[in-house]
């Protein structure tokens, strides 16, 4: 059998409430919070943390088209969506503002041409002249990570010469209305990792693209990890044994490198201090650091996100601490500062999801 | 990567709807405090799944061009006091989610793909590049009246479910991938149910790359 030929990330980047992942690293060096206190449903008294990059308003056109095509203008230019240059295409909410806005209002149709997953991307696959060679993938929170995974397999088998992982997820009234309704996104701002008495999350719109390659770069996806633990739709098994089955093997994987790693650390308690035990058995002496308190938690696109902001962090050689967390926290790795990274050959990226979905990979500087 | 091996298939033809008499009959594969959370799509792919044997270390697919459309929409019905439940529920991949909740079934990898006419290829090659031994493809839809008649769900309730392997021990049929071969005749989802149920050889296009065959022994 022969071995599984080494894929490597080619380019990526972003958009988030802070700009594109130049701006966004920069900002969350300088301790910069883009979450804001905004009433989760019209007419309502409350007020969540969300980190927007528009009104929160089911329009049309949406605000995620123009915004992900903006961002895809800067992805490289191949033929993509061709036999070779498969796409994948991942979110948690595509059009779903849409299908919200035409609920209510039956006169609005020209939202139903795009309320589904399948006719949204067809929106962004027009616009650019996409081929019918794409996928479309959503496992919630951990989407992005699984199309990357989908694409590394795709170029493992020969059966592309390079991949593009799309990303996008804005929000909208269905999706904050619902995690309001849930009361994890309440008035509190959320603080990955601390020990608090209750966790709160904030969301963000947030989109991410990776272009990932067989041809080397000094970037190397040198492993990636999944777990479904299926144990509760909105919990985690309290042993963590979750969090231990995706981040045991990107630890074995990175014997001999001095990694840190970038955490899901949405600011939920029970599933922050899992995630932040599991990391520090794993891994000790590893920093552990989450950025949501400040980008809030971009959904199914987090993954790219993040990835996108840590290739910057790596090229500057410094890494963003935990925004918005304030000691004590829920194990020593915890990092809430920014720290160099001149040490460091690697980093390690997780995102967690509803049904207990665990995704991880595992990135080399070489 | 070329071949996987079925070792069990299952599939439910499409109707417009479940009848109460077929939801009361499909609940009992589940405790009734699970079963209560369950919409038809979910009783389908439950009872589709029972006799197949699954491991911690399997990877799952499901293919499914609306997912849960029937929490989606008592979802959207629920504003402007918007349902926790009905929103968790919503959340795509929930109809197996939550099937494999009620078994505290955990697994290696859940790979929820969503598409439109080349979905089932698209999940078939996905299985095809899978490193694991075992993959439980798995699929389907709901109907529920106000998505179907905006066309933004399904006309019609069905699903399928194949176990695909590495060994080619206990197999009923193999899948083949073939690149740069003539496509055949487009096959719908939809289409490809009844087929899939009698047995018949299927083949799927994937554009420019090459064509999956199911076939059985």
């Amino acid at each position: 059998m022969n071995p599984r030929p080494d894929v490597f990330l080619h380019a990526c980047d972003c958009r988030t409430a802070l700009g594109n992942a130049q701006d966004s690293w920069q900002s969350l060096i300088d301790g910069q919070i883009a979450l804001a206190p905004t009433p989760p449903l019209s007419g309502s008294d409350d007020r969540v943390p969300l980190a927007l990059t528009g009104p929160l308003a089911e329009v049309s056109p949406p605000r995620w088209l123009a915004a992900s095509l903006e961002l895809l203008a800067e992805s490289p230019k191949r033929p993509w969506g061709s036999a070779r240059y498969p796409i994948v295409v991942t979110s948690s909410n595509f059009g779903i503002d849409q299908m919200l806005a035409f609920h209510q209002d039956p006169e609005a149709v020209e939202c139903s041409t795009r309320a589904t997953a399948v006719s949204a991307v067809e929106a962004i696959a027009e616009s650019l002249g996409w081929g019918a060679n794409r996928i479309i993938l959503s496992n919630a929170c951990v989407s992005a990570q699984l199309g990357l995974i989908h694409a590394t397999r795709l170029l493992e088998n020969d059966l592309a010469d390079e991949a593009l992982v799309f990303s996008f997820d804005y929000l909208s009234h269905f999706v904050v209305g619902g995690f309001h309704s849930l009361k994890i996104l309440n008035a509190d701002f959320p603080q990955p990792y601390a020990a608090r008495k209750t966790g709160s999350i904030g969301l963000g719109d947030g989109a991410g693209f990776a272009v990932l390659s067989r041809q080397p770069t000094p970037y190397r996806l040198a492993a990636a990890t999944t777990h479904s633990e299926f144990h509760h739709m909105t919990g985690n098994h309290p042993t963590g044994s979750g969090f231990d089955a995706v981040i045991a093997p990107l630890a074995k994987a990175a014997t001999g490198h001095r990694i840190w790693v970038k955490g899901h650390g949405t600011g939920t308690l029970e599933a922050g201090c899992l995630e932040a035990e599991a990391v520090a058995r794993a891994l000790p002496g590893a920093p552990l650091v989450s950025w949501k308190g400040s980008l809030g938690h971009t959904l199914g696109s987090c993954g790219l996100v993040e990835l996108a902001i840590a290739r910057i962090a790596i090229e500057k050689n410094q890494a963003p601490g935990t925004i918005g967390s304030q000691a004590p926290f829920c194990a020593d790795n915890v990092t809430a500062k920014p720290f160099a990274l001149n040490d460091f050959t690697g980093v390690i990226l997780l995102s967690s999801a509803f049904g207990g979905a665990h995704a991880g990979h595992l990135l080399l500087r070489e | 990567m070329n071949k996987r091996y079925i070792t069990h298939a299952s599939s439910r033809l499409p109707v417009r709807e479940l009848t109460e008499d077929e939801r009361k009959l499909l609940r009992k594969n589940f405790s009734p405090l699970a079963a209560r959370r369950l919409t038809s799509l979910s009783l389908i792919l439950g009872d589709l799944t029972k006799d197949a044997p699954a491991s911690p270390d399997d990877e799952w697919i499901f293919a499914s061009s609306y997912g849960g459309s029937i929490s989606l929409e008592q979802y959207l019905r629920s504003f402007p006091n918007p349902s926790p439940l009905h929103f968790q529920n919503s959340i795509q991949p929930g109809p197996i989610d939550l099937v494999n909740v009620a078994r505290q079934q955990p697994a290696r990898q859940l790979i929820p793909l969503i598409g439109a006419e080349n979905l089932l290829g698209e999940a078939l090659l996905t299985a095809l590049i899978s490193p694991v031994d075992t993959m439980h493809l798995i699929g389907g839809e709901e109907h529920t009246n106000w998505a179907a008649d905006h066309q933004l769900g399904s006309q019609t309730t069905y699903g399928f479910y194949l176990r695909l392997s590495t060994a080619p021990q206990n197999t009923i049929g193999e899948l083949t991938f073939e690149p740069n071969t003539p496509p055949p005749s487009p096959l719908s989802t939809e289409d490809a149910i009844p087929l899939l149920d009698a047995r018949k050889p299927l083949a799927f296009t994937l554009p420019e790359r090459g064509v999956i065959r199911l076939q059985w022994s």
